[in-house]
């Protein structure tokens, strides 16, 4: 984080095609990874979000992947996006818990989906939740790819690869998922 | 010709490559239908991206900060006792502690809101909501709008970190907010406004080692900085690229 925050300094020096590059060969290859993550952490908290669908466990889920990831740092290749390897992880921490949880899962997501909200930032808290409320309505795995690549940004190839499922079913999910947005979201009877 | 869904997404998510990428243009440059089906995919992706941005600016628990500082040994050690703490009664052992957690997602609560209040509360406000986004304005519009990065006009409370063209296609900016309501975050520019992805108030940046000396760009947050890292498309923009993307009022296309 230092390489990068005295980068940001530079910045303002204007010293800025070196720089750039210097900050990409950093995030490549910097031994200090646990910055990386660190730097990591609210995307990771918004993804486990959206699959927990509840706060507190997201954090819970979050927590366990960071120590799950420290004690396999060795097994993190260099060459791999390390947001990707990260929200692998924490999908894998969510689907141990469900199983381990089995049946009861469902008395716990009930009441609380949707309730995860950026909150007091936005005035008009009601488009936001009709945002969130939408995403909480939708099947697990279509959330799990919107999340990734219309949230998070990942590439599809990425996505396809947290999710462990080959490129075709990732699209098919979010186009079905992408689907019931639409008409959750859009007013009924928009003319498209 | 009927264009399948998926194609047309994967157009608007940039995974088409550039042949079939090509084509498509062409094929929105004939069909308004078409164009008007791109726009709505669009859109709702712009919508879910705003919706979920606040989420990025919110202080993250401490706990999960420890986690990462703890030497690795612990953190091993941590996991298989949570394991074994939870195998007997799963649900219960992790739930025991959800009162605490809840408190401190409160306490969190508490200091986003704290923190916009200030921010509302400077002199003029400078962050409104639109259709369920934050949009800059007031002082830090003009800013992001006129200033080039590192030279942020006399007097100014607000200051550009550094402009990078985003994968999304517009153009973003980092700033950063001095004096009184400190904070940092990450604005684009859409629809010509400028929408605040990340926003993020120094959490104990140099309080007590004279943060009124620390430039602007490095007490950018980790939030700030990650989206930065997540968002950005080839290199930041060097000073001619800024006054040029200026000139076009920050618009990408000619």
């Amino acid at each position: 984080m230092s390489d990068i925050i005295s980068w940001f300094d530079k910045m303002n020096g204007r010293n800025v095609t070196y720089q750039a590059s210097h900050l990409m060969n950093t995030i490549g290859t910097s031994e200090n990874v646990r910055d990386q993550v660190a730097a990591l952490l609210p995307r990771l908290r918004r993804f486990a979000r959206n699959l927990t669908r509840n706060r507190d466990d997201a954090d819970d889920v979050v927590q366990i992947a960071l120590e799950r990831a420290l004690s396999r740092l060795d097994q993190w290749r260099r060459d791999a996006r390390l947001d990707s390897w990260m929200f692998k992880i924490v999908r894998n921490v969510w689907i141990d818990e469900l199983r381990s949880r089995g049946r009861q899962s469902k008395i716990f997501l009930g009441p609380e989906a949707g309730e995860n909200v950026g909150g007091a930032l936005i005035e008009r808290e009601s488009e936001l939740l009709s945002v969130q409320a939408a995403m909480a309505r939708l099947p697990e795995d279509q959330r799990a790819a919107i999340s990734l690549v219309l949230i998070e940004g990942l590439p599809y190839k990425e996505a396809a690869e947290v999710l462990e499922i080959p490129i075709g079913t990732l699209t098919s999910r979010l186009a079905r998922g992408r689907e019931v947005l639409q008409r959750l979201l859009e007013p009924p009877g928009d003319p498209t | 010709m009927t264009i399948p869904d998926e194609t047309l997404m994967a157009y608007v998510d940039g995974e088409l490559d550039p042949g079939a990428s090509a084509d498509m243009e062409s094929a929105l440059r004939a069909d308004p239908a078409l164009r008007t089906r791109a726009a709505r995919y669009r859109d709702l992706r712009t919508r879910l991206e705003s919706a979920y941005a606040p989420e990025l600016a919110e202080p993250v628990p401490e706990r999960l900060v420890t986690v990462l500082r703890a030497p690795p040994r612990a953190a091993v050690t941590q996991e298989a006792r949570a394991r074994r703490e939870s195998a007997p009664a799963r649900r219960k052992g992790w739930r025991s502690t959800g009162v605490r957690w809840t408190s401190m997602a409160a306490g969190v609560l508490l200091a986003v809101a704290a923190g916009v209040f200030l921010w509302r509360s400077s002199q003029s406000v400078m962050i409104r909501a639109a259709d369920g986004a934050l949009v800059a304005s007031g002082a830090l519009a003009r800013g992001l709008s006129e200033d080039l990065a590192g030279e942020s006009a006399p007097f100014s409370k607000v200051s550009i970190g550094l402009s990078f063209l985003a994968k999304s296609g517009n153009y973003c900016r980092t700033f950063s907010i001095a004096h009184g309501a400190e904070g940092s975050g990450l604005a684009c520019r859409r629809n010509g406004e400028w929408r605040i992805g990340v926003l993020s108030k120094p959490e104990g940046v140099g309080q007590s080692e004279g943060s009124q000396y620390r430039t602007a760009g490095s007490s950018l947050p980790p939030a700030v900085l990650s989206a930065v890292q997540s968002q950005i498309s080839g290199d930041p923009l060097d000073r001619a690229a800024e006054i040029a993307a200026r000139g076009r009022g920050w618009r990408v296309d000619p």
